[in-house]
């Protein structure tokens, strides 16, 4: 009866156009009203609070002010100059560019709308003015932006570490390998596209010039390695490691003479916005995972779907198609929020390795902001380009062959995940 | 109704500079903390206390700025196909239930602020002083729907539904 009313009062609620932070908010007052837990609403705000002084996502604020300093001071920029004198001339030169600056970047920004609204106003520009379509120019945009939370450092990752009890460390090592595997094969895409598009070609740049652009950009690819170098060598906790990379930018930012107030009370600004939209959303749906802990409902799922699926993979199959539907309606957030608590007691029973799953998961649910009718990617470079909702889903289509063979190798290959944190770490 | 929004407005600009000021000294002491250790060859030990102090409460205080500024997500697939009205109508059930899901988070206040005694390791302040920025945010923010129910009526009494920013 308490999982009926909650889910079905939040999605009601959300297909009503509710704010998603009121719907969890709203459903969960009301199902622990009908649990008979009236007396003790006050676990709701008792949950935001404990959510947001949890020490182990005290790194969320950092990660993000890194890569909206990193937009603010125009070190996106530079990046994106570097790759371009990397790979600018190859056949679909910027699209190519455009997957290889948003690697470039994800060690700075670690979420993919951060990497479209900041990298991909860049993108999308230089795209534009060098003869490709506004459509095909968003729909490359996104796309790339979906290598963001792979590469570390990444915030969803360090949410679902936290849900799921894992280790930062070894979810930021295991993001890595899929992290490239992603860019390669949209860089396969866009090689096979250019065979069948005629897109424009830039001539090749000098040496002299790649090692000009390498001068201007590499500094801002040290912000990364500070924090990969801190919290894999222990001299710094991984919030720690986020602070230092944000002062490392912000000197940056002065020596290069680009730091000024307004940018840097900008970047604060974007910063504590979503961060507190994460951190209450984070407490109400703690509630919520504390609701469904004292009615047992994960282990009363994880006792009941075994019974009815007896395969590993036609599992993960089931629960990545979920996935998929829902990331073309609900934030990754969120979604991580309701399905995690509920999902932990099934993956030990069919001995899934829970940071393998946190990798699929990841990948089901972010290639959510690349789909209608909801995908948050599609309407930020929309909104950057121009161009027609509608238009850019069609450039998009070819591009859910690479990835989807991506998603099903990270299912049937563990090791794709597993390898680097257990070289690097030790096997669990 | 334009001195109510122009003092919401003003508050959320104010709440947003806090909140912001709270995350630079955030940054700048653990910058501190981390470059004192190999300088002076000892850490900080007060700076992870105040580092989780200030960010509840810069947390906490864009809470209520992030509201002001509608930038919290919402779906209109379903309702956008409804007649202005009937948006109108939809929106204004929406807005009294979140109204009173806030009036309910706010009478908690006199339930939990009361549990939550005894001083905070090495900041020195008691425990409630954490979540007193979240029950204020939760009364700005109930202002602030307030003032959208008005704006909702006096649509629906003059017909200007369609005037009504979504």
């Amino acid at each position: 009866m308490t999982a009926v009313v909650l889910f079905t009062l939040f999605i009601g609620l959300i297909a009503f156009r509710t704010s998603v932070t009121m719907a969890i908010g709203v459903s969960v007052i009301a199902a622990l009203a009908v649990s008979g837990f009236s007396g003790m609403l006050w676990i709701l705000p008792m949950k935001v609070l404990e959510g947001a002084s949890n020490s182990s996502l005290l790194a969320i604020p950092f990660f993000v002010l890194a890569g909206n300093l990193m937009n603010a001071i125009g070190i996106t920029e530079r990046i994106f100059n570097f790759a371009n004198a990397l790979v600018g001339h190859f056949r679909a030169g910027l699209a190519q560019v455009n997957v290889l600056a948003s690697v470039l970047l994800a060690g700075g920004t670690g979420a993919a709308v951060a990497d479209i609204a900041g990298l991909g106003a860049v993108e999308i520009r230089a795209m534009k003015q060098r003869g490709y379509t506004a459509s095909f120019s968003s729909a490359i945009t996104v796309v790339s932006a979906i290598v963001a939370p792979f590469i570390p450092p990444s915030v969803p990752l360090v949410i679902y570490a936290f849900l799921s009890n894992t280790s930062v460390a070894r979810m930021f090592l295991a993001g890595i390998l899929p992290g490239f595997l992603i860019a390669i094969s949209l860089m396969i895409c866009n090689r096979y596209l250019a065979t069948r598009i005629d897109f424009p070609r830039q001539p090749r740049a000098t040496g002299a010039e790649v090692l000009r652009s390498a001068k201007s950009g590499l500094p801002a690819l040290i912000a990364p390695g500070i924090i990969m170098g801190g919290i894999l060598t222990g001299l710094t906790t991984a919030s720690e490691a986020g602070a230092l990379a944000s002062g490392y930018i912000l000197l940056l930012g002065a020596v290069l003479r680009t730091l000024n107030f307004k940018a840097v009370y900008s970047a604060l600004s974007e910063t504590i916005l979503i961060t507190s939209m994460i951190m209450v959303i984070i407490g109400f749906a703690g509630s919520m995972g504390w609701l469904m802990a004292i009615e047992q409902i994960p282990q009363n799922l994880a006792r009941a779907i075994p019974a009815l699926i007896d395969s590993r993979i036609l599992f993960l199959v089931a629960i990545m198609a979920f996935v998929l539907v829902l990331g073309c309606l609900i934030d990754g957030i969120t979604i991580k929020l309701l399905l995690v608590p509920i999902l932990l007691p099934l993956l030990d029973a069919f001995a899934i390795d829970r940071v393998q799953f946190g990798i699929i998961l990841e990948m089901s649910i972010i290639m959510g902001i690349a789909t209608p009718p909801l995908g948050i990617g599609l309407f930020v470079s929309a909104r950057l380009s121009g161009a027609r909702l509608e238009e850019i889903v069609k450039s998009i289509l070819p591009y859910f062959i690479p990835l989807g063979v991506v998603l099903v190798l990270l299912m049937l290959v563990p090791q794709l995940s597993l390898w680097l944190p257990d070289v690097l770490l030790g096997a669990e | 109704m334009k001195l109510v929004n122009g003092f919401l407005d003003v508050s959320a600009q104010v709440f947003l500079a806090v909140a912001n000021a709270l995350l630079f000294v955030m940054l700048a002491i653990n910058v501190a903390n981390i470059l004192s250790r190999p300088l002076t060859g000892k850490g900080l030990i007060w700076v992870f206390p105040w580092t989780e102090t200030l960010f509840v409460w810069a947390v906490f205080f864009a809470f209520y700025a992030f509201f002001r500024r509608n930038q919290d997500v919402a779906i209109d697939l379903l309702t956008r196909r409804f007649s202005a009205r009937a948006q109108v109508i939809c929106e204004l059930v929406i807005t009294a239930i979140v109204i009173v899901f806030l009036v309910v988070l706010l009478k908690q206040a006199l339930v939990l602020v009361p549990k939550q005694v005894g001083k905070i390791d090495m900041v020195g302040i008691q425990r409630y002083w954490l979540s007193i920025p979240f029950f204020v945010s939760c009364f700005m923010i109930a202002l602030h729907f307030l003032t959208r129910v008005v704006t909702l009526i006096a649509a629906l009494k003059s017909g200007a539904e369609a005037e009504v920013d979504p």
